[in-house]
């Protein structure tokens, strides 16, 4: 394999650049929003956290109600109720959401196909109605 | 003994749907029984795959290939399979490029990464697809051996026959065509293909044209963004074209068409839209980062600039220069040897047979 020295290419690129005159500013593309790892780190454990991003802060009301222990106990026996029904119809809805979404990509791939077709064989028509 | 594949899902067409297959059938050929059991199963592939809801229970001597490119609850089943549990990371893309755009998606990244921390532990080798992923793997906490072996690429599917229409269409009008193949997703960074293809059309040449093919099915908000910065630059609609969702044979005439294959991703695994642009010898100009270095392997032309004046100019010159473009589709030839069918089953053969000895070696030593 022969390399080619992008390095020096790009240089060279550069140099021609500077002496010629060129309009090098674009619009911009529209940026980013800040993203939910930034407000929520702990889930997005893989990817370094915007500092900047976890300085803000927020007035907070506090609420008081059940002592922590016993509403942690109560949410805890309701999940351990609630979970079991509503995880296996939540499960099967998505999957079969996935599968409707799936088969109308497919559905419109087909669509396309025979759309083509069709074209083709009208014009195969219309061609053999020129002939007679 | 059996060599089992198991994936979250196979389609037909798809990176990982075409290496399992290829794997499925190179296993048959080297006299293994083998099988492949998927989650979610593309109708055309059916006949070869199974569902994992009829998944047998594995034996100790079994070796279980495990294909992981997403989050999903197997990645926890996995461990609770006996036999040889071998890992073959695809990649998945980090969740931050997903999170304004399509936070299911971002969530399901993001899951996925942790999933794959999991099976860190549970894993008795990996396979990646490229040494980015090996690595990627290594920073997950995978301390197997890790060997690194590229998917499998149907070549011979690039020779069927071009859709005609779509070559007649653009065919013989004196204008450079340039194309990025690749699903539209911020990670593949459409934005700056665009601002170098408005730079070359500037300053380069005016008769060009842009073609992205690709779906956005998912990436909706990323490519109306794409569409208002197209619009910004003053762009018109004929000289970037989006293909949206298209055939096979329609892919194929597009690269039939092509002058030159650019590609500016910020995040691949192993990229074989460039294996691709090789197959039909266009000059690749590509952006070093990720696994796209690795792919390449000192072919194409690899910038280390975003600057899309740099890179307007640098495509100008793989074009232009015919001795630079000559030079650059020599080494993108030679590489794409390494990639061929022979030389990868090879790979694969010694692979499984150091599994197959190895395990042997354990059992022997058990006793």
């Amino acid at each position: 394999m022969k390399p080619v020295d992008t390095d020096a290419l790009i240089k060279e690129i550069k140099e021609e650049i500077e002496q010629g005159t060129y309009n090098q500013e674009l619009p911009e593309f529209k940026k980013r929003k800040p993203s939910r790892m930034q407000i929520h780190p702990e889930r997005y454990t893989e990817w370094v956290i915007d500092e900047d991003a976890l300085k803000g802060t927020k007035n907070v009301t506090l609420v008081y109600g059940l002592p922590g222990g016993v509403k942690g106990f109560v949410l805890k026996v309701f999940r351990k109720i609630v979970v079991p029904i509503m995880h296996p119809a939540f499960y099967q809805q998505n999957q079969f959401n996935e599968n409707v979404a799936y088969s109308f990509e497919l559905l419109d791939g087909e669509i396309q196909d025979l759309k083509k077709i069709i074209e083709k064989q009208q014009k195969e028509i219309e061609g053999l109605k020129k002939k007679l | 003994m059996r060599v089992i594949q198991v994936g979250t899902s196979v389609s037909y067409g798809d990176a990982v749907g075409n290496d399992i297959m290829a794997i499925y059938h190179a296993l048959k050929a080297f006299g293994y029984e083998t099988d492949i059991y998927a989650e979610h199963i593309d109708y055309r592939v059916k006949e070869y795959v199974k569902s994992v809801d009829k998944m047998p229970t594995f034996k100790d001597d079994d070796i279980v290939l495990y294909h992981v490119s997403i989050s999903t609850p197997l990645n926890y089943e996995v461990e609770k399979w006996k036999g040889k549990k071998v890992v073959i990371y695809h990649n998945i893309t980090p969740s931050y490029f997903f999170s304004d755009i399509n936070p299911p998606l971002a969530d399901a990244c993001a899951q996925g990464i942790r999933e794959m921390k999991h099976l860190a532990n549970v894993a008795d080798y990996g396979l990646a697809d490229s040494e980015f992923n090996k690595q990627n793997m290594i920073d997950m906490g995978f301390n197997c051996p890790i060997e690194v072996i590229p998917i499998l690429v149907p070549f011979d599917d690039y020779k069927k026959t071009p859709d005609l229409d779509t070559i007649n269409k653009y065919k013989g009008d004196g204008y450079t065509n340039l194309l990025f193949v690749g699903r539209i997703a911020p990670n593949k960074c459409h934005e700056d293909i665009i601002a170098t293809y408005y730079q070359y059309k500037k300053y380069c040449n005016s008769k060009s044209r842009l073609f992205f093919v690709g779906s956005d099915s998912g990436m909706e908000i990323y490519a109306e963004r794409l569409r208002d910065y197209i619009a910004k630059l003053g762009l018109k609609d004929d000289e970037v074209i989006f293909t949206g969702h298209i055939t096979f044979a329609q892919i194929l005439s597009y690269y039939h068409l092509a002058d030159a294959f650019i590609c500016m991703s910020e995040h691949e695994g192993f990229c074989v839209p460039l294996l691709e642009a090789m197959c039909f010898n266009k000059p690749i100009l590509a952006y070093d980062s990720c696994a796209v270095p690795w792919t390449l392997g000192g072919s194409g032309l690899l910038t280390n600039t975003k600057d899309p004046l740099v890179n307007a100019k640098l495509l100008n010159r793989l074009l232009t220069n015919q001795q630079l473009k000559d030079t650059v589709l020599a080494n993108q030839k030679e590489r794409l040897e390494f990639f061929t069918h022979d030389c990868i089953k090879t790979q694969l053969k010694d692979i499984v047979e150091k599994f197959v000895r190895n395990k042997h070696e354990k059992i022997k030593g058990n006793i």
